[in-house]
């Protein structure tokens, strides 16, 4: 019998799955090497070890937010495949780009002269899709993210925080927790 | 009484016309099984998370040229797999830590050679389950990442030969092949008790 077999009929038989045929091919090399029937016995109890210590399903930590955050991932990823389609049609647009845009910057100044309201400095700071999915470990607490699409810029609100002490260096704690917790964010 | 769930076959389809439900329910089904499989692969919560992630997304992208023939498992564990060993090639996991396969490849364990341990040399049966779950651990990263994966996927996932070589690619020969000497090398390494 040749190496490529023995472990072939070997591993058959540790899973209790040899044929009639493997069995009669392989029981005489069993009556040679008797030892082999201790080995099995050994390995069918680190077997039973192996499924009680890993089991073949473990929940991911945050698990609703392993969908929510797959999610807005894959909806990324569609963003960036429309953008880049649409660089594609970018090149026939280029010609009626310029005069398209002056005509759009009259017809604002225009319409900003004839219906111009009141909140002069309104900034349009819109709860969005886009923005970043925060999560809270906490259930206390709630957050929200406002983006200004104009300014590139992004709002964390965190409602349900306690308090912190004025007298707490907020970039001393900062510090303190990168180095003492590799990974921590604050 | 609650609604029997969908079977894989019912999601993917539905999935197919563009229900994102429907994918989210894919993924909620099966997250556990694919973070459990990659946690074990690669020892590292954090990055067995985000390794799930790409995964996931991997299925999506691909979900449209998936055939109903195939089964959606045996291709989920393909993909988890592919994702795997590409990070591993990127951080060179394959070399650190590796046992030095030379003191145990075919040439020198025949498949006679004696693994089990010697009465004296047994494992205390009393040990913590803790204990056992750190050592067991502890011995599979020592085995090359083919062994490890072939061992879990068999023994922990409980799959065939068949479906074994279609996730690792390779033949089922090579499948048994792998099998053999991982359980060599596990049994070699766990009889050497809790101190080695």
């Amino acid at each position: 019998m040749d190496q490529n077999r023995k472990e072939e009929l070997m591993t058959l038989w540790m899973d209790e799955a040899l044929s009639p045929d493997n069995r009669r091919e392989w029981e005489p090399y069993l009556v040679e090497h008797p030892e082999l029937e201790a080995e099995r016995e050994e390995y069918l109890r680190l077997r039973n070890e192996l499924r009680a210590v890993l089991p073949a399903e473990v929940e991911p930590p945050y698990p609703d937010f392993f969908n929510t955050h797959l999610m807005r991932q894959i909806r990324e990823e569609e963003r960036v495949v429309k953008l880049a389609g649409s660089a594609g049609m970018r090149g026939w647009l280029m010609p009626w780009l310029a005069p398209a845009a002056a005509a759009a910057v009259v017809a604002a100044f225009i319409a900003g002269r004839e219906f111009g309201g009141t909140k002069e400095n309104a900034v349009a700071v819109v709860p969005t899709e886009m923005a970043p999915v925060v999560y809270s470990s906490l259930s206390t607490v709630d957050v929200r993210t406002w983006e200004n699409l104009d300014e590139g810029v992004t709002v964390i609100v965190l409602e349900g925080l306690d308090e912190i002490p004025s007298s707490v260096d907020l970039m001393k704690t900062t510090a303190a927790l990168e180095d003492s917790e590799p990974g921590a964010t604050f | 009484m609650e609604p029997p769930e969908p079977s894989d076959r019912v999601l993917v389809q539905r999935c197919q016309k563009g229900e994102a439900h429907a994918f989210d329910a894919l993924v909620t089904k099966h997250r556990g099984r694919v973070y459990a499989m990659i946690r074990n692969m690669v020892k590292n919560d954090a990055d067995a998370w985000d390794l799930s992630q790409d995964v996931f997304i991997k299925v999506w992208k691909a979900l449209p040229k998936f055939e109903a023939r195939a089964q959606f498992s045996t291709w989920l564990y393909r993909i988890t797999h592919n994702v795997v060993y590409d990070w591993m090639r990127k951080r060179k996991l394959e070399t650190a830590g590796e046992l030095d396969d030379s003191l145990l490849d075919g040439e020198r364990i025949a498949a006679e050679a004696r693994a089990t341990p010697s009465q004296e040399a047994r494992p205390d049966r009393a040990l913590e389950n803790e204990e056992l779950r750190v050592r067991i651990e502890e011995a599979l990263e020592k085995i090359s990442p083919e062994h490890r994966e072939a061992i879990l996927l068999r023994e922990v996932n409980g799959m065939e030969y068949k479906e074994i070589a279609e996730v690792m690619e390779c033949s089922i020969g090579t499948v048994m092949s792998r099998l053999f000497y991982a359980r060599k090398k596990l049994q070699t390494l766990l009889s050497n008790g809790p101190e080695s």
